[in-house]
């Protein structure tokens, strides 16, 4: 048996096959082009009315790594957790400059995650989420709970090829946020 | 060019039978990638996914509202319901490798990327994009048509033909999808400024959470740096353009490779490069994969028969 007699009559689908495979291909390939162009507002308009059928399944597409151009610094993370009696832990995300060959391979999500998109301030939405989470994760002490976190991001912009091609990166830093921790945050 | 000749030419791309082989192969690869893909989420998997993940399902249902398919949003969130989830998409994998229930074990892969990808869209890449889709494709073709516990079964039936061919349609589909990546990569690149100027490489190779090995040539050098990115250019313009020339397939084949292992050497985008290397085999031509194959078999017995001391059978 095939697939597709659980859908269609067999002899039908002999003569509609090609017809029907025609039109699939067709109209999914179309709409991964309009995708791959929808910066362009005639594309994006054509794809609006089947976005809902596009984002359902996934197929939203984009191969544009290093496109334009390739991101121009270096960036990273860390929080500063102050505790209920005032103390305060300074926690550094995850860096896989400084990590061997294996977890660099297995950690590369957070490389994902941290550099290309909180580092992008594209997400500001995110940064709650990660500051309780940061806040969890540092709930260690007895009766000492975590009251604020605060996330920063570093960033080093890589010299032009023309400056002194050894000249250290420069680095900013920039608060992302400073979150007050609530009890519930914490569960 | 007439009307006729078009739909013959569509007909002869799209509906031609093609040989199983390299399908199998990539189902094969393909599968252990999907295992592979499994087991890099594992040390993470409550971090990015659990009910306490770092980014709660709430927010991202708020940044996406659109009703998306996320099977672990079909339940109350909860540990055993996410390690079901996992525990499939391994199970299907595994299977997929196998050819055991290809089809449906391709379908929950599907299912299963698109799930991962939905619940928490930003740690995913190009690479997971394309492995969606590729899983999406490989549910049209009959992938265990050969090489899989599929057609061990099939075959102790009375009226079992062995499949010589199979229908191409979905196949192209996957072809043209690996297409779609490199034409997407070179539209996009080559208007930047950078790439234009033949300094891309120079800084993609100072981004320090991604770099792996140290480049074969120093791309600090300004000629390396240009040849580095000019000639990533011209090889994605040729990957979908001249890979579909028939005496030239071989040679963008050769230059594909040659890229994604000098990319996969010097930076540290593990699966991307990998699944375009397995679904490069997609272009081999059977008849050349089963020579290859064939002399593989010579050479391996030749080294067993050296290995096995004298006097044994």
């Amino acid at each position: 048996m095939e697939w597709s007699d659980l859908l269609i009559d067999r002899e039908l689908w002999k003569k509609l096959r090609k017809v029907i495979i025609s039109l699939f291909v067709i109209f999914n390939f179309g709409l991964i082009y309009l995708c791959l162009e929808r910066n362009n507002l005639l594309a994006a308009r054509m794809l609006k009315p089947f976005w809902n059928y596009f984002l359902f399944f996934g197929f939203e597409q984009d191969y544009s790594v290093f496109a334009p151009s390739p991101i121009q610094a270096n960036v990273n993370f860390v929080a500063t957790i102050t505790y209920k009696d005032g103390i305060c832990k300074l926690y550094q995300f995850q860096r896989l400059d400084r990590v061997n060959l294996t977890n660099k391979v297995t950690q590369e999500r957070w490389r994902k995650f941290l550099d290309d998109n909180l580092g992008s301030d594209r997400y500001p939405f995110l940064y709650k989420d990660i500051a309780k989470f940061v806040a969890r994760k540092n709930n260690i002490l007895k009766d000492n709970p975590p009251i604020a976190v605060c996330i920063y991001r570093y960033t080093g912009i890589v010299p032009p090829p023309e400056a002194k091609k050894n000249n250290p990166n420069v680095y900013s830093i920039k608060p992302l946020i400073a979150y007050e921790v609530r009890p519930e945050d914490l569960k | 060019m007439t009307f006729a000749r078009i739909v013959q030419l569509w007909d002869e791309f799209w509906f031609t039978d093609v040989s199983p082989q390299c399908l199998a192969m990539f189902r094969i690869l393909f599968g252990l990638l999907l295992l592979q893909f499994a087991l890099f989420l594992l040390p993470d998997l409550f971090t990015w996914y659990g009910p306490r993940a770092i980014i709660s399902a709430n927010s991202i249902s708020e940044a996406n509202p659109t009703v998306v398919l996320d099977l672990l949003n079909m339940a109350p969130q909860s540990s055993s319901w996410l390690l079901c989830v996992y525990g499939a998409f391994i199970v299907a994998a595994g299977c997929l490798t196998l050819g055991f229930c290809t089809r449906l074990a391709c379908a929950i892969c599907f299912v299963m990327l698109t799930t991962f990808y939905h619940h928490n869209p930003y740690l995913l890449n190009s690479g997971d994009s394309l492995m969606r889709l590729l899983a999406f494709w490989l549910i049209f073709t009959d992938s265990g048509a050969i090489w899989s516990i599929d057609d061990k079964l099939a075959r102790k039936k009375p009226n079992y033909k062995p499949k010589e061919k199979i229908a191409g349609w979905a196949v192209r589909c996957l072809q043209l999808q690996l297409a779609v990546v490199y034409y997407h990569a070179f539209v996009t690149k080559s208007p930047g400024w950078v790439w234009a100027s033949g300094s891309a490489v120079y800084f993609a190779a100072r981004l320090e959470n991604l770099s792996r090995f140290p480049f074969p040539l120093d791309p600090n050098i300004d000629w390396v740096s240009s040849a580095w990115t000019w000639g990533t250019l011209f090889i994605e313009f040729c990957l979908f353009t001249l890979i579909w020339i028939k005496e030239l397939r071989y040679y963008m084949l050769g230059m594909a490779l040659c890229l994604h292992l000098c990319i996969d050497w010097t930076m540290n985008i593990p699966q991307f490069e990998w699944v375009m290397m397995a679904t490069l085999i997609l272009f081999v031509y059977p008849n050349d994969l089963t020579t290859f194959l064939n002399w593989l078999k010579t050479k391996y017995s030749i080294v067993v028969k050296k290995r096995l001391p004298t006097g044994s059978s």
